[in-house]
């Protein structure tokens, strides 16, 4: 463990929210150096203190896996919310925090009396954030979703899939998966705002409007041509062959690419120069274009009777853009993120060892490593009132009696 | 005019197609000066690229340029040759920020490597993006988006099926490989940049598309870690169901809430399939999700998209429209209501109606100050203003080619 100064060492975070989004963002906070305290509570728990997979298959609020690589690095504290004097040690978080991120359905931070003017009350400069499904106002912002609705609204499903399928969109709440970081960004941005102006401010995402960022370049086809964007496969206008080849075994495939004549020809001398790819309407892209069905039938006739790996070496010895169709347990062998260090073990008191993934970026004289496994629930109540938030023993003494800190 | 967030943060792009003009499309929306460099001659290669008006190519016409570089200013540079390097390292000595994505040790290979450019601006945050990273076994390796997708394992969960299916995985739509890296990228970038305020350093920043892509929460890969079971392109039964409509599809979940299945059944009118027993509980809706959806289809389909979404949404229960671009642009009375597409005029294009940002700041609002910039639009404000060049010297810099 490494105890370098970290990007956002001193900076103290607030973390309000709950599931996927809002603790993936504060894991990239606590990661890069700064104090992450969230609030949990005993009496609503965190829908992923009790998700599958669970560490060691010991179900638990301690042993969610799922729980456990978002929220490594950080604090936790139980609050309550339901008890009048959980304002006590709502306020002071807010005092001692520089950023707030909260994750509830619109409207319920104002019914607490935390809505942002309300918080800046209490401190000026403070940056807050808040992510919902469809933003803070609007006709549709009482709506509730998970990420699988945000993703089919943002335009994912309508692109993603087969031709001649239906819209089956990409896997579980995808929306979720993609958002967290377009919030860290805006978090990161505000803090530098902040450090030249001395100005907090407040954040507002919608999902939705978020997950629809990637697709924005389509929406310019429409403005020009009146083209919706449909379906491709793994397809691409301006290449072939491209798409996900069979191989020897079972659910194994080879991704290929081929996106110029070079790369053209370089890939049928890898096939052995084979009569078909002579013949001439594969010599030009059109031509692929026009015969890919016939030509990926040749294409995979080849692959597979090969090794996914095996097409792989060969192709990228010829300069020929292609890799393995990955599933998870080749991501942990992979030896590119393994020499990269993508993946490190913590050692949780519950879980035991477990693997987690890193930030996924390398900053050259600063360690990306999370300090800490994720907290047992609540494991910081005294740490955070006492040492954060100045509170004594006695105040700490009447909380628990009143069942404000469970 | 109020101030933007990254105003007077100077950022210099050397890097094309997708995922570095996107990671400082970002800061450039975000207020930073952003100058980016296109070789001499065709420019980035995304010009080549469309969408086009009439799919007829132009490189001042490529939507796929207009969207990702807009705020930005566009200069000619090859600095590949001397005189284009000694420009190319006077614009670092002016820049915070350097935004590359070439091939490991091709910045070497020019003489700009980040230990060279070190020496004209030892606090230059330099962000690199490389398909698989600057080092290790696989570092070499070609790939386009396709493979990356693939390569991170995205692809292999994609398409979700309802049934074990033999056709291939395949990638999710649009450049999503490409924008995560640039997104993570300009993470990277924004937190480097802020720990050089504080201690005075440069940094150097190695990003890894492969390992970018991976970063989007991938349940399998924490399943994996705790299970040691591979997930693979089978629907998890988690109790989202795609039902078609009269005119497209909705996703809605409703069999897992009591609530949420009292009150669509009662849209329903009570059908009387539900009252079979293993309808009734919820564990036992899961297991028969299939079935379900069935039933549910045969209803869903002589309903609109939008009159579900209305009475769905009313009664609590999750619900999304499966849109289409046309549909978000003219259809969506949120995105109308939260004025989130916005236009601006290109001189080549005309006017076109562009996404916002994703997210809103109540002090440093996004907005859009200027399109993409024609193909060396800004040569003379460059060359001229910022560097000192005379009129001549650039008449003979263009001249030899260098711009």
């Amino acid at each position: 463990m490494t105890t370098a100064l970290r990007p956002l060492t001193g900076i103290k975070v607030f973390d309000f929210s709950a599931t996927v989004l809002g603790p993936t963002v504060t894991r990239y906070l606590a990661d890069h150096g700064a104090t992450v305290v969230r609030i949990e509570s005993l009496s609503h728990l965190e829908t992923t203190r009790i998700a599958t997979p669970y560490g060691g298959n010991q179900p638990g609020i301690n042993s969610s896996g799922y729980f456990a690589t978002h929220n490594a690095g950080k604090l936790s504290i139980t609050v309550n919310m339901k008890k009048p004097k959980a304002m006590q040690v709502v306020e002071r978080l807010i005092r001692w925090a520089d950023v707030l991120i909260e994750s509830f359905a619109p409207g319920v931070m104002a019914r607490w009396g935390l809505s942002y003017e309300d918080v800046r009350r209490i401190k000026p400069e403070i940056i807050m954030a808040s992510t919902s499904l469809q933003g803070q106002y609007g006709p549709y912002a009482s709506h509730r979703g998970y990420g699988q609705m945000a993703s089919a609204m943002a335009g994912w499903y309508e692109v993603t899939g087969w031709p001649d399928g239906e819209p089956v969109g990409p896997y579980s709440a995808y929306s979720d998966f993609i958002d967290w970081n377009f919030l860290l960004v805006s978090i990161l941005t505000a803090l530098d705002y902040r450090r030249r102006t001395g100005e907090g401010q407040y954040i507002e995402q919608s999902q939705l409007e978020s997950a629809l960022q990637f697709l924005a370049p389509a929406i310019l086809d429409y403005e020009f041509n009146g083209t919706v964007a449909g379906r491709m496969g793994n397809r691409d206008p301006y290449a072939a062959p491209h798409g996900a080849y069979r191989c020897l075994g079972e659910d194994r495939w080879c991704a290929i690419a081929v996106n110029c004549d070079e790369e053209w020809w370089a890939f049928c001398t890898v096939l052995g120069d084979l009569p078909w790819s002579r013949e001439e309407r594969f010599q030009t892209l059109a031509g692929r274009k026009a015969n890919e069905d016939e030509l990926d039938r040749l294409v995979e006739a080849w692959t597979c009777e090969r090794k996914a790996e095996d097409v792989t070496a060969v192709m990228q010895a010829a300069g020929v853009p292609a890799g393995v169709v990955q599933n998870a347990e080749d991501l942990f062998g992979d030896p590119q993120l393994a020499h990269r260090g993508h993946f490190a073990v913590l050692d949780h008191p519950e879980i035991g060892p477990y693997r987690i993934a890193t930030s996924c970026f390398h900053l050259s004289r600063c360690p990306n490593n999370p300090l800490s496994p994720a907290p047992l629930l609540g494991e910081h109540n005294e740490l955070v009132l006492e040492q954060f938030l100045g509170m004594t023993k006695d105040e700490i003494s009447d909380l628990v009696a009143e069942g404000v800190l469970e | 005019m109020t101030p933007k967030a990254l105003e007077g943060v100077k950022v210099l792009e050397y890097a094309d197609f997708v995922t570095g003009p996107y990671c400082t499309k970002l800061l450039a929306d975000l207020g930073a000066a952003v100058i980016k460099i296109e070789i001499p001659g065709g420019g980035d290669p995304s010009r080549r690229r469309g969408p086009f008006p009439g799919d007829i190519p132009d490189r001042e016409r490529s939507g796929l340029f207009l969207y990702l570089n807009t705020n930005k200013r566009s200069i000619t540079l090859d600095p590949a040759v001397p005189m284009g390097r000694k420009i190319f390292t006077a614009l670092v000595e002016w820049a915070d920020i350097l935004v590359e994505d070439h091939a490991p040790g091709a910045m070497e290979a020019m003489g700009i490597s980040y230990d060279a450019l070190r020496g004209f601006n030892p606090k230059l945050v330099m962000t690199s993006i490389t398909p698989f990273g600057q080092t290790g076994p696989c570092s070499g390796d070609k790939a386009y988006g396709l493979n990356i997708s693939h390569g991170a394992g995205s692809g292999y969960l994609t398409p979700v099926a309802e049934a074990e299916d033999d056709r291939e995985p395949i990638k999710a739509g649009g450049f999503f490989d490409h924008c995560c890296s640039g997104l993570s990228a300009a993470t990277a970038t924004l937190l480097a940049f802020y720990r050089r305020k504080l201690s005075g350093d440069g940094e150097h920043i190695d990003i890894s598309e492969q390992e970018a892509s991976l970063a989007y929460d991938r349940v399998e890969v924490g399943i994996f870690a705790n299970e040691n079971f591979i997930v693979r392109r089978i629907h998890s039964g988690i109790g989202v169901a795609l039902a078609p409509c009269r005119d497209g599809h909705i996703v809605f979940a409703a069999t897992g809430n009591p609530l949420h299945w009292e009150s669509l059944m009662a849209m329903m009118d009570h059908p009387v399939w539900a009252k079979e027993e293993r309808f009734t509980d919820q564990a036992s809706r899961f297991k028969y999700a299939r079935e379900i959806n069935d039933h549910l289809s045969k209803w869903t389909v002589n309903h609109t998209t939008e009159d579900l979404y209305r009475r769905l949404a009313q009664a609590g229960i999750p619900v999304g429209i499966v849109r289409s671009q046309s549909d978000l642009v003219e259809k969506d009375a949120q995105l109308k209501h939260r004025e989130f597409f916005t236009g601006i005029d290109h001189p080549a294009a005309g006017e076109l109606t562009y996404a916002s940002a994703a997210y809103r700041f109540s002090e440093t609002p996004w907005r859009l100050d200027r399109p993409a910039p024609t193909l060396g639009q800004h040569n003379d404000e460059v060359y001229g203003g910022i560097l000192g060049y005379s009129r001549e010297q650039q008449v003979k810099l263009r001249q030899m080619g260098i711009l």
